[in-house]
C-alpha cells in the first residue's frame, strides 16, 4: 500500500494521492470499515489492473441470425450507456467481416474490429476478427488463435469465461440468436461469478438455439426481446456496479450454517422446504439475489426475508426452477408413447380408470402434454379412458398459470396441426388449452419433499426435478415414486436423472429414455423412512430435526411377526430369474455367499449340493404354476443334512414371476444316506451298494457337466465381454460421428453468418437499385449508358420514346440505332466527353415534335474509372412552350406599349423606372436614353418630385388599388407647364419578384388650352352680339330719328344692316381677329359700283382692329349711299376715289384716307346734318381717336380720314 | 319725362354707336350727359373729375374691364349701373349685387336701372 502512490495511473492510485496525508493505518482502517468483499477490490488495485472498474463490459454472443439481432440492439441501445460491448460472432476464418461496416450504421458509438492489445473504452464497441478467440483481460482484449478445430470452437464461451474471470460480479453477457450451444457454458462462468445474462427470448431469435440452450440449463437471468435489453442492462449495472458483492462464503465464515438459517426461515415464512435441494445450488442463487438486491451480507438478507414477504416469494422463485415445455425432449416422450402409453391404451378397456400424476409440474405443460398423448392414443385405439392427470408445483403462481391453460403460439411451435385444432382454442396471439383437456388435469400445490404422494399411479412423471437434489433426498423421491405407482406403473424421469440405488424397485424400460416400471411390493419401510412424513404447517416453527418417529406397529402385526418367526420356514422370495427379493428367518443353514461380487442369484447363494435340485424344482414349479417339494442333501465336508425345498409361485404377483422357496429340514431319517422320498419305494438291499455305486457314477457326472457349463459360461461371458467391447467401439465411432456432426454444425453456422451478412449486403443493394429503378423511371429523363466503345450498357424505360429499343439490345452499338430525333453530334459528343470528362449539352428536337435537353456526362464507376457515358434526355418541351410563350406575350405587350400614342411608364416597387416607351420620352423630353434603373422622382430635373404624385404611388403600391385619371400639373424644363392625367395600376408579378407599377399618362395640356380658348370665344361671341344688337338697337333708333319716311327709313336701315352685317362677314372670316382695310373698302363699296369700275382704291394693306374695322365699313358705306343718292355714283360717269396711305414709323405712324368723289352732280351740302354724317364723322372720329373731315365741295364730296395707327396693332389683336 | 330730376350722368361705353344710343335715351328720359368715354383711361380721369349724379358703365372697354372706374366711383359715393353684353356672370367680385342692364336694353330698363340705383344711394 505504500508504493501506491507512487504508482499513480489508476484511479484507485490517484485516490490516495489526493490524501497523501493517510498513511497505512488510514487506510487500514478504511478497509476495515469496509465490507470483506472489498478486499478483493483493494487486491486487484494492488495487482495493477485498475482499470476492470472503469469500463462494465458487455458480452455478446451470436451467430446465425446475429446481424439481425445485433443491428436491432444497438438501434435501441443509448450510445451512452458507459459501457464497453465486446462482441463475438462465427465468423469465416477466410472472409473478412463486414460486421463493423454494417454495425457502425447503426449505431454512433465507434465500433472496431478486434486487434491485439487494444484497451477497452466506454461507450465503444469492439467485434471479433475471423479465425480468432477474443478473451477480455486486464481491461483489455487478448485475441489469440484458436486452439479448437473448426467445427469445435465456442468463442462465445470462451469471451464469456474470460469476461467472468474478469469482471466478476459485473460481467453482462448477453446471447442472441444463433444455433448450437456456444455461450451455455461461458454463461455458467457468469453465472458463477454473480454476473448477469441477458438472452434474447427464442420467440424473437431468428435462431433460437443459442438462446434455448442458455435457457434449458437455466443460464438466462432474463430472457427478454432485444428491444428490452438496453434497459435491464442499465438497472443491473446501476445495481452490480455499487453491489460490490461477493461470495457470502467470505462474508459468513460458517456459509454453510447461515445457509441452513436461511431455509429454515424460508420454511417458516413461505412453507417452502429446500432441506432436500443441493447446497450448491441453493448457495449460488441466494448469493445472486443478494448481488441483485444490493445487499452484502446475509444477516442484511435475512433480516430483509423477514419483514419482506415480497422477497421470500421472489427468493423462492428463485430457487424453485421453473422450466419446462410441450412435449420437451422429443424423443423421450416418442419413447414414452411407444413403449408405455401404446401397451396401456392396448391393454386397458374401455372405461377403465388412467391415473397419471406430474410432479413439479411448473406451468402445467408436461401434465398437458401427457393427457394429450394418452387422449390421442385412446382415440386412434378407438377407446375412451377415465383418464386422470394430477399435476403437482410448490407454487401456487405456477399452478394458476397452468389452470389457465393459456400459451404463447411460440411455445406449440412444431405440432402437429391435428394437434393443435384437437385440444387448442385460439386466442389473440396465443392458444388457450381445451376445457375437455383441462377438466382432465387437476393442478394441486404439493411439495414432493414433504406432502404425501398420490397413489396407485399408471404413469409418473418426475422429470428434471432430482437434478436438483441432494443425493439423499434423490433416493428418498425414487422410493416414493415407487410407493405411489401401481404395481406395474411407469415412471418417466429426466435425462440426467437416475433412479440410483433403487434399482430393484424398478424394472428397465428404457435407459436411454428414463423409462423404469415398478416391480416388487410395496415398501412402506422406504416410505416411512422418508423424513416427509414430519409435515408442518408453514409458520409453524417447529425443530428442524425432529426426531423420527417408529411407524405404529399393532398387536396383530406383532403376533404375525412372532408365529412367522416361530414356526414359518425359512424363505425366500425370488423372481423368474431368481434373484433374491426377499429373504425371511433363518435362512443361513441352506445359503451362504459365495466369494467373490455380491450376489442376490438365489442358485449361487445355496449351500453346495441343493443348486442342482432346486434349479430343477424351480424350473418345474414355474412351469406349471404349481408347489414342488424335493428332497436334497446338504454337503458340509463329510456328513450331509437333508433339506426339504418347497417351491411355491406366488399367485398374487401379477407379473407372474415370483417364486417362495421355503427351505425346511429333511425328514429325520436313522439311515445316514439320503434317498428322494420318491425313491423310498425301491429298497433292495442287495442292489443298494450297486445304487450307490451308481450314484456316485451320476454325481460325477453331473459335476463334470456343471463344470462344462461353468466353462461354457466363462465362454459366454468372454463373448459377452467383446460384444461389450464391440460396443464400446461403436460408440466410441459414434461419437467421432457426433464430433463430425458438430463440426458440420458449426460450419453451418459460419455458412449462415456469412449468408447473413450476404443477405444483408443484397437487401441493401435490393434497396439501391430499387431507389434508382424508381428514381428513373420517376424522374421521367430518358438516361441511357453507353460503354467506351458506345454500346448500350443499360437504358431506361423512357429512352423508347428517343430509340427503337428492346430488352436484347443491350451491348450493340447505339450507331445501330436510327434516332427518333434530330441529333447529328450525339456521337462525337459522346467522343468529346470521353476524352475530355467534362459534360457536353444540347438541345434536340424529337421527330414528334418534342424539345428535349441531351446531356452527355462521363459514368464513373466507384473507384473513379470513366466506363463510358450517360446520356441523358430531360423533356424540356413545356419549358420551350411557355418560354415561347412568354416570348410572344414579352413582343405581343411591347408592341402595344410602342404603339400606344400615351405615354406609358413602368417602375418597380423601389418606384424606379423599368420601361418608358417613346411617346413619354418624346413628351416629356426628360432624357436621351431610356432611364432604366433611375428613381422616377429624379427624372430629368426632378420635375416628378410631387408629393401628391408620391403619396399617390405609395397608394398604388400598399393599397393595391387602381387610380384612374389623377391630374398633375408640372412645370417641365423643357416643355413648360403640362397638365397630365395619370392612372396607374399595379401589375402583380408571380412568385417573389416584386410588383410593378404600371402608369398611363395622358397630356391634356393642348386640350385645356383649347377648351380655355372656347370658353373665352363663346364669351366673347355672346358680348359681341349683345354689342351687335346693341348697335342694330342703335342704328335703328338713329336712322328712324333722322328718316323724313318711312320708306326712306326702311331703305336706309336695311342697307345699313346690310353693310354691317357684310363688315361682320368680313371679321367673321378673320375669325373677328380684325380685317384688312383694302377688303374693307372693298367689300363696302362694291355692292353699290353699280356694275362698271367706279372706285379706284389704292393703299397698302393695314390690318385694323374688328372695331375700327366696323366703323371704317360703316362710314364708308354712308359715304358710298350718299354718293350713290347724291354725289358721283349718282351719275353714270361719277368716280370716287379711295386713296390711304400710312406715314411715319411705329408708335408715330398714321393713317391718312382720303375719299374724293368726281364726276358727279353738283354737291349741295346738306342742310341738317343726318345721321349718316354723324356716323362719318363723329363715331369715326371717336373711334379711332382721330380726325374725320368731310368737305363738300362741288366737285364732289371729299372726306379725310388721319387717324393714329401705331405699328404693332395688327393681327392677333381682339377686342 | 317721369318727373325726375334731371341728373348728371357719365358714360362709359367703347362703342360709339351704343353710347350714342344711350345718350339719346338719356335724354329722352331728361338727364343731361356730362362726360362720355370710349376707354378706361379717360374714364377714370371723368370719374374721378366729373360733377356728376350717376354713371353708366359699360364692362368691357376695347378689352378692358371698367371695374377701376367703379372704385373710383364708390369711393366718391356716386351711384352706378353696369351694361353688359356678358350677362351678371361678367361681374366682378364685389360688384355682384350691383345693378347691371343687359344689353341689349330698352328705355324702360335704364330708367327703373337708374331710378333703382339712385334710389340705394340716397
Amino acid at each position: 500500500m505504500a508504493d501506491e502512490p507512487k504508482e499513480g495511473g489508476n484511479r484507485s492510485g490517484r485516490k490516495s494521492t489526493a490524501k497523501p496525508t493517510r498513511n497505512k493505518n488510514a487506510s487500514g482502517s478504511d478497509a476495515a470499515l469496509r465490507t470483506s468483499g472489498s478486499e478483493r477490490s483493494l487486491t486487484a488495485t494492488d495487482g495493477a489492473t485498475p482499470e476492470v472498474a472503469a469500463v462494465p463490459v458487455v458480452g455478446i454472443g451470436a451467430s446465425a441470425g446475429g446481424i439481425e439481432a445485433l443491428s436491432l440492439f444497438f438501434d435501441v441501445m443509448p450510445t451512452d450507456s458507459g459501457c464497453a460491448f465486446v462482441i463475438v460472432l462465427h465468423l469465416d476464418p477466410k472472409r473478412e467481416s463486414e460486421l463493423a461496416h454494417i454495425l457502425s450504421a447503426k449505431t454512433t458509438m465507434p465500433v472496431v474490429q478486434v486487434q491485439d492489445g487494444m484497451r477497452l473504452a466506454a461507450n465503444h464497441v469492439y467485434v471479433i476478427a475471423p479465425d480468432t478467440d477474443l478473451k477480455v483481460s486486464d481491461g483489455g482484449l487478448h485475441v489469440s488463435k484458436p486452439t479448437d478445430p473448426r467445427g469445435h470452437r465456442h468463442p462465445v464461451d470462451v469471451l464469456f469465461s474470460s469476461l467472468a474471470a474478469d469482471q466478476h460480479e459485473r460481467a453482462i453477457a448477453i446471447v442472441l440468436s444463433g444455433t448450437g450451444r456456444n455461450g451455455t457454458e461461458g454463461l455458467r462462468d457468469i453465472r458463477a461469478e454473480g454476473g448477469m445474462s441477458l438472452v434474447q427470448s427464442p420467440e424473437t431469435a431468428k435462431f433460437d438455439g443459442m438462446p434455448r440452450s442458455a435457457i434449458s440449463a437455466d443460464m438466462a437471468d432474463h430472457v427478454l426481446a432485444i428491444e428490452k435489453m438496453p434497459e435491464t442492462l442499465l438497472a443491473f449495472r446501476r445495481h452490480g456496479y455499487v453491489a460490490g458483492s461477493d461470495e457470502i462464503e467470505v462474508t459468513s465464515p460458517d456459509g454453510q450454517a447461515t445457509l441452513g438459517h436461511l431455509l429454515e426461515l424460508l420454511r417458516a415464512r413461505g412453507g417452502h422446504d429446500f432441506r432436500g435441494y443441493k447446497q450448491s445450488t441453493l448457495r449460488r442463487r441466494v448469493h445472486r439475489r443478494l448481488g441483485l438486491r444490493n445487499i452484502e451480507t446475509l444477516d442484511e438478507y435475512m433480516d430483509e426475508l423477514r419483514t419482506s414477504s415480497d422477497e421470500v416469494a421472489t427468493l423462492v422463485g428463485d430457487l424453485l426452477i421453473s422450466v419446462t415445455g410441450f412435449f420437451r425432449d422429443a424423443e423421450a416422450w416418442k419413447a414414452l408413447a411407444e413403449l408405455v402409453i401404446a401397451p396401456m391404451v392396448a391393454e386397458r378397456e374401455t372405461g377403465a380408470s388412467i391415473r397419471v400424476w406430474t410432479t413439479a409440474c411448473s406451468t402445467g405443460e408436461e401434465a398437458y402434454s401427457l393427457a394429450m398423448l394418452v387422449t390421442e392414443h385412446a382415440e386412434a385405439a378407438g377407446k375412451h379412458f377415465d383418464l386422470k392427470v394430477f399435476a403437482t408445483d410448490a407454487q401456487e403462481i405456477n399452478l394458476r398459470k397452468a389452470r389457465d391453460g393459456i400459451y404463447p403460439a411460440a411455445a406449440m411451435t412444431g405440432f402437429p396441426a391435428p394437434r393443435l385444432t384437437r385440444f387448442f382454442e385460439k386466442l389473440d396471439g396465443s392458444y388457450q388449452v381445451s376445457k375437455e383437456l383441462r377438466d382432465m388435469v387437476v393442478f394441486a400445490p404439493h411439495n414432493l419433499l414433504r406432502d404425501p404422494p398420490f397413489s396407485r399411479l399408471d404413469l409418473l412423471s418426475c422429470r428434471n426435478f432430482l437434478i436438483y437434489l441432494e443425493p439423499d433426498a434423490q433416493q428418498r423421491i425414487i422410493a416414493l415414486c415407487h410407493f405411489a405407482l401401481r404395481q406395474g406403473g411407469h415412471l418417466f424421469i429426466g435425462n440426467a436423472e437416475t433412479i440410483g440405488k433403487h434399482e430393484d424397485l424398478f424394472e428397465t424400460v428404457s435407459k436411454k429414455w428414463r423409462l423404469f416400471r415398478r416391480v416388487g411390493s410395496t415398501r412402506h419401510d422406504l416410505i416411512e423412512a422418508s423424513p416427509s412424513r414430519d409435515r408442518s404447517e408453514p409458520g409453524t416453527n417447529e425443530s428442524p430435526s425432529s426426531p423420527r418417529l417408529e411407524p405404529p406397529t399393532s398387536a396383530a402385526e406383532m403376533a404375525r411377526r412372532a408365529l412367522l418367526e416361530r414356526y414359518a420356514p425359512a424363505s425366500v422370495l425370488i423372481d423368474q430369474s431368481g434373484r433374491v427379493l426377499y429373504f425371511h428367518g433363518a435362512t443361513r443353514d441352506y445359503l451362504e455367499n459365495p466369494s467373490g461380487e455380491p450376489t442376490r442369484d438365489l442358485l449361487t447363494m445355496v449351500r453346495g449340493g441343493l443348486a442342482a435340485r432346486l434349479r430343477a424344482a424351480i424350473r418345474e414349479a414355474s412351469k406349471e404354476n404349481r408347489s414342488v417339494t424335493v428332497n436334497a442333501r446338504i454337503r458340509e465336508s463329510e456328513t450331509a443334512r437333508s433339506v426339504a425345498m418347497t417351491v411355491m409361485p406366488l399367485p398374487a404377483s401379477p407379473q407372474g414371476g415370483v417364486l417362495l422357496v421355503s427351505f425346511a429340514p429333511g425328514v429325520p431319517q436313522a439311515d445316514p444316506t439320503p434317498s428322494p422320498p420318491r425313491e423310498d419305494a425301491g429298497d433292495a438291499s442287495s442292489g443298494e451298494r450297486a445304487l450307490l455305486e451308481e450314484l456316485r457314477e451320476t454325481r460325477a457326472e453331473l459335476n463334470n457337466t456343471i463344470e462344462y457349463q461353468e466353462t461354457t459360461n466363462e465362454e459366454l461371458k468372454a463373448a459377452n465381454e467383446e460384444a461389450i467391447s464391440m460396443n464400446e467401439e461403436l460408440q466410441s465411432t459414434n461419437e467421432e460421428l457426433e464430433t463430425s456432426k458438430e463440426e458440420l454444425q458449426s460450419f453451418n453456422e459460419e455458412l449462415n453468418t456469412v449468408n447473413g451478412q450476404l443477405q444483408h449486403k443484397i437487401g441493401e443493394l435490393e434497396t439501391t437499385t430499387d431507389n434508382l429503378n424508381n428514381l428513373l423511371a420517376g424522374s421521367d429523363t430518358a438516361t441511357l449508358f453507353l460503354d467506351k466503345k458506345c454500346r448500350i450498357r443499360w437504358f431506361a424505360p423512357a429512352t423508347r420514346d428517343l430509340f427503337d429499343f428492346v430488352g436484347s439490345d443491350i451491348g450493340r452499338p447505339i450507331s445501330h440505332f436510327a434516332q427518333k430525333f434530330a441529333d447529328e453530334n450525339l456521337l462525337q459528343d459522346v467522343e468529346t466527353v470521353l476524352e475530355k470528362l467534362s459534360p457536353v449539352e444540347a438541345e434536340v428536337r424529337s421527330d414528334t415534335g418534342r424539345w428535349y435537353v441531351r446531356r452527355v456526362l462521363p459514368y464513373r464507376t466507384q473507384d473513379n474509372r470513366i466506363a463510358g457515358v450517360v446520356v441523358t434526355f430531360s423533356d424540356i418541351t413545356e419549358r420551350k412552350r411557355d418560354a415561347d410563350s412568354v416570348d410572344r406575350a414579352r413582343a405581343y405587350s411591347e408592341t402595344i406599349v410602342r404603339t400606344v400614342q400615351h405615354p406609358l411608364l413602368v417602375l418597380d416597387s423601389d418606384l424606379r423606372v423599368q420601361t418608358a416607351n417613346k411617346a413619354f420620352r418624346e413628351l416629356f423630353a426628360v432624357f436621351d436614353e431610356e432611364p432604366k434603373g433611375q428613381i422616377i422622382f429624379e427624372l430629368g430635373s426632378g420635375e416628378w418630385n410631387d408629393p401628391p404624385l408620391r403619396a399617390l404611388l405609395d397608394e398604388v403600391l400598399s393599397e393595391d388599388e387602381d387610380i384612374h385619371n389623377f391630374e398633375v400639373e408640372q412645370e417641365f424644363h423643357l416643355t413648360g407647364r403640362r397638365s397630365m392625367l395619370l392612372t396607374a395600376c399595379k401589375l402583380r408579378q408571380e412568385g417573389d419578384l416584386d410588383d410593378l407599377i404600371l402608369i398611363a399618362i395622358e397630356d391634356v395640356t393642348e386640350r385645356k388650352r383649347f377648351d380655355e380658348h372656347r370658353e373665352v370665344l363663346v364669351g366673347e361671341l355672346n358680348h359681341r352680339i349683345k354689342n351687335v344688337m346693341a348697335t342694330v338697337q342703335a342704328i335703328a333708333s338713329q336712322t328712324l330719328k333722322s328718316a323724313t319716311s318711312m320708306e326712306e327709313a326702311r331703305a336706309t336701315f336695311g342697307s345699313r344692316l346690310i353693310a354691317l352685317g357684310k363688315s361682320h362677314d368680313l371679321l367673321t372670316r378673320e375669325n373677328w381677329g380684325g380685317a384688312d382695310l383694302r377688303n374693307i373698302v372693298k367689300d363696302t363699296v362694291e355692292p353699290l359700283s353699280g356694275g362698271s369700275n367706279r372706285f379706284r382704291i389704292e393703299g397698302p394693306h393695314l390690318w385694323l382692329a374688328p372695331s375700327a374695322a366696323l366703323s371704317i365699313a360703316m362710314a364708308l358705306h354712308e359715304l358710298a349711299t350718299n354718293a350713290a343718292k347724291y354725289g358721283a355714283l349718282a351719275t353714270e360717269d361719277g368716280q370716287v376715289d379711295i386713296r390711304w396711305q400710312l406715314v411715319g414709323d411705329g408708335k408715330d405712324r398714321r393713317l391718312s384716307l382720303r375719299w374724293s368723289e368726281s364726276g358727279g352732280p353738283p354737291v349741295i351740302p346738306p342742310t341738317r346734318k343726318g345721321f349718316g354724317s354723324v356716323l362719318v364723322q363723329s363715331v369715326l372720329a371717336t373711334e379711332l381717336g382721330g380726325k374725320v373731315d368731310v368737305v363738300y365741295e362741288t366737285s364732289g364730296v371729299v372726306c379725310k380720314i388721319d387717324a393714329p395707327m401705331p405699328d404693332g396693332q395688327e393681327k392677333g389683336e381682339t377686342s | 319725362m317721369t318727373g325726375q330730376t334731371a341728373k348728371r350722368v357719365l358714360i362709359v361705353e367703347d362703342e360709339v354707336l351704343i353710347a350714342m344710343n344711350l345718350e339719346d335715351m338719356l335724354n329722352d328720359l331728361g338727364h343731361e350727359v356730362v362726360g362720355q368715354a370710349t376707354r378706361i383711361e379717360l374714364a377714370m380721369d371723368l370719374a374721378r373729375e366729373s360733377d356728376i349724379d350717376f354713371a353708366v358703365l359699360d364692362i368691357n372697354l376695347a378689352g378692358k374691364k371698367s371695374f377701376p372706374v367703379a372704385d373710383i366711383l364708390s369711393e366718391r359715393g356716386i351711384p352706378f349701373a353696369f351694361a353688359t353684353g356678358n350677362g351678371p356672370e361678367g361681374l366682378m367680385d364685389g360688384y355682384r349685387d350691383f345693378p347691371a342692364l343687359q344689353k341689349p336694353y330698352a328705355q324702360a330698363d335704364l330708367e327703373r336701372t337708374i331710378a333703382q340705383v339712385l334710389r340705394g344711394s340716397t
